[in-house]
């Protein structure tokens, strides 16, 4: 039993902590935030008690009013449903398919302890809020509202469990027909169309938030600087943050090439012509922006942004292939090509990235490890 | 002389992996063996064009994967010991994209897929089993006009009727087609199958 929870430890909670590190540290540092510590201003006016009591006023607010323990049990259903979603499809991924028939050895009790423990690990940080909000509602004399929160944790903890329980016991499922896989069958997929078609598939929240992103960083640039800026500056500031906001799913489109488009490189197709394809996925997937950018009249900061990210792939073939190591060298660009725009030498640098990008892929299309 | 190696070296990172000073095969059925590890898989991949190199490997005495990049490919078709295609083709539209590719003749790709009785090409490969897969992978290695075919590992996960059609295929490519092959198998070639024997040692190519 020791044994199932270490290997569902190393298998779920860690990836889960790796795959949504950013995420979970901007939300819960947010929150954790305003829920340790909300800032009370001129505090000088206020005794120590009263201080303090400003300061944990969120936390105050969660054990003692229904509605804010409403929303904080909302956020934390999400959370679980989510989780529970996550846990289902690693489950499914081939190297994960043994405990289909290893885990389910064990007596259900205890597979059911063991997924409990799964759950309450990924469920942490929400367990150390409730803990520190007990506390407070002690020490504050609110009894019924905290023992409702604990109850609901932990029955959220156990429901996820049980669902998990269910799946690890039933038969594997059957894969389905994907939404490209059921609408496209039989018509011709050219190669700029495959990451379209898996992004479709498999990355439809990443796509919806480098969207939304984008979308945001352009209305705000427009409505914050537009006035400030000419039209130079406006296209070439919002071709950055285009570049920005779709540099993981730049990310995601190398890893695919990589992965599922191996064999590609074995047809006789000239390395030309994919660049070329290359070049054509990037204009379909920056249209959203294209169309938003064009609205304002900016109408080379599309073309802009596909060289841009022609550039980044380019280097994440010459080798960069860690997360971490690509996200260091995106940043530090965005620097070094906003400085480019107030410098006004930005569309030097857009030729020589141009350049750049093509001769790294002809160089490295062919010379992947 | 089908296929020749020069100063041929493939490093990952800084560990070198393969080392082949100077190696020439002839037009044959060579079946290549080494222990897991050895480097087998690299040198194919290496050879089908997938993976970079150092030095040159030089098809029928002047086609260069590096300078006639798209000739090579038409004549050197690969199958992988483990393939991976995306997993929302069909196995029809992989079928359809390497017979335009390599310019394959549509009644011979239809007879592979016939004889490997192979009627689940309409769903998306995410469906295949890992048998199903192999048989599409050999198809799509078999598919045009190649003039060297590098088999990794094709009898893995194959039942026993389909080994007897690839094995059978294999003949037929080589003596009426004249197709040369490249074999990694851990599995026994029949010996009257197998024109050469190679084995990776120490980091280099043996013809045996």
């Amino acid at each position: 039993m020791i044994k199932l929870t270490h290997v569902l430890y190393r298998i779920f909670i860690r990836s889960y902590y790796r795959a949504h590190a950013s995420q979970l540290l901007i939300f819960f540092t947010l929150f954790g935030m305003y829920f340790f510590f909300t800032p009370v201003l001129k505090d000088s006016l206020l005794s120590f008690s009263e201080r303090i009591y400003h300061n944990l006023l969120l936390a105050i607010a969660i054990v003692s009013e229904p509605l804010f323990a409403l929303l904080y049990l909302a956020f934390y259903l999400v959370f679980m449903v989510r989780a529970n979603r996550y846990i289902r499809e690693l489950l499914l991924v081939p190297q994960n398919g043994f405990l289909f028939y290893s885990a389910n050895s064990l007596a259900k009790s205890k597979q059911l302890f063991c997924c409990a423990l799964t759950s309450a690990g990924i469920a942490l940080p929400f367990l150390v809020f409730l803990a520190f909000s007990l506390v407070i509602a002690l020490i504050n004399g609110y009894y019924i509202i905290p023992l409702l929160l604990i109850a609901f944790t932990v029955t959220g903890i156990i429901i996820n469990s049980a669902v998990l329980v269910k799946f690890l016991n039933a038969p594997v499922p059957a894969v389905s027909v994907s939404f490209p896989g059921s609408y496209l069958s039989g018509k011709r997929k050219p190669l700029f169309s495959m990451f379209l078609l898996y992004a479709a598939e498999k990355l439809p929240g990443t796509c919806l938030l480098s969207k939304a992103l984008a979308l945001l960083l352009i209305f705000f640039l427009y409505y914050l600087f537009g006035a400030d800026m000419n039209s130079y500056q406006f296209n070439a500031v919002s071709a950055l943050l285009v570049t920005l906001s779709n540099s993981y799913l730049l990310f995601e489109e190398n890893r695919f090439n990589t992965i599922f488009l191996r064999f590609y490189r074995n047809l006789p197709v000239s390395a030309n012509r994919v660049f070329m394809q290359t070049g054509l996925t990037w204009v379909l997937i920056l249209l959203p922006e294209g169309i938003a950018l064009g609205s304002r009249s900016a109408w080379w900061a599309l073309p802009c942004s596909v060289v841009l990210l022609l550039f980044f792939r380019a280097v994440l073939m010459s080798g960069i292939q860690d997360f971490k190591r690509y996200f260091y060298f995106v940043l530090l660009l965005f620097v070094v090509l906003f400085l480019a725009v107030q410098f006004n030498v930005f569309g030097v640098f857009l030729v020589i990235c141009i350049i750049i990008s093509y001769r790294f892929f002809l160089k490295f299309y062919f010379d992947a490890a | 002389m089908m296929i020749e190696f020069n100063h041929y070296s493939k490093y990952y990172g800084s560990r070198e992996i393969l080392n082949i000073p100077d190696l020439k095969l002839d037009r044959g059925i060579h079946w290549l063996r080494g222990e897991n590890g050895a480097g087998k898989s690299t040198l194919l991949r290496s050879v089908a064009g997938i993976s970079g190199f150092k030095g040159t490997v030089v098809l029928n005495g002047s086609i260069d994967p590096v300078k006639h990049p798209v000739e090579y490919r038409r004549k050197v078709n690969y199958a992988e010991a483990e393939p991976l295609f995306p997993p929302f083709l069909s196995g029809n539209d992989l079928v359809q994209l390497f017979s335009e590719t390599k310019s394959a003749d549509p009644l011979r790709v239809a007879t592979l897929l016939r004889e490997l009785d192979m009627n689940y090409l309409d769903d998306p490969v995410s469906s295949y089993s890992s048998g199903m897969l192999k048989k599409l992978s050999l198809v799509l290695a078999f598919t045009g006009r190649a003039d060297l075919i590098l088999l990794d590992e094709p009898l893995i996960t194959l039942d026993a009727a389909a080994t007897h059609t690839v094995m059978a295929w294999i003949e037929t490519y080589y003596t009426r087609y004249n197709t040369s092959f490249i074999i990694t198998s851990h599995q026994e070639i029949p010996q009257n199958l197998c024109t050469g024997r190679l084995l990776i040692d120490k980091k280099t190519v043996h013809i045996q």
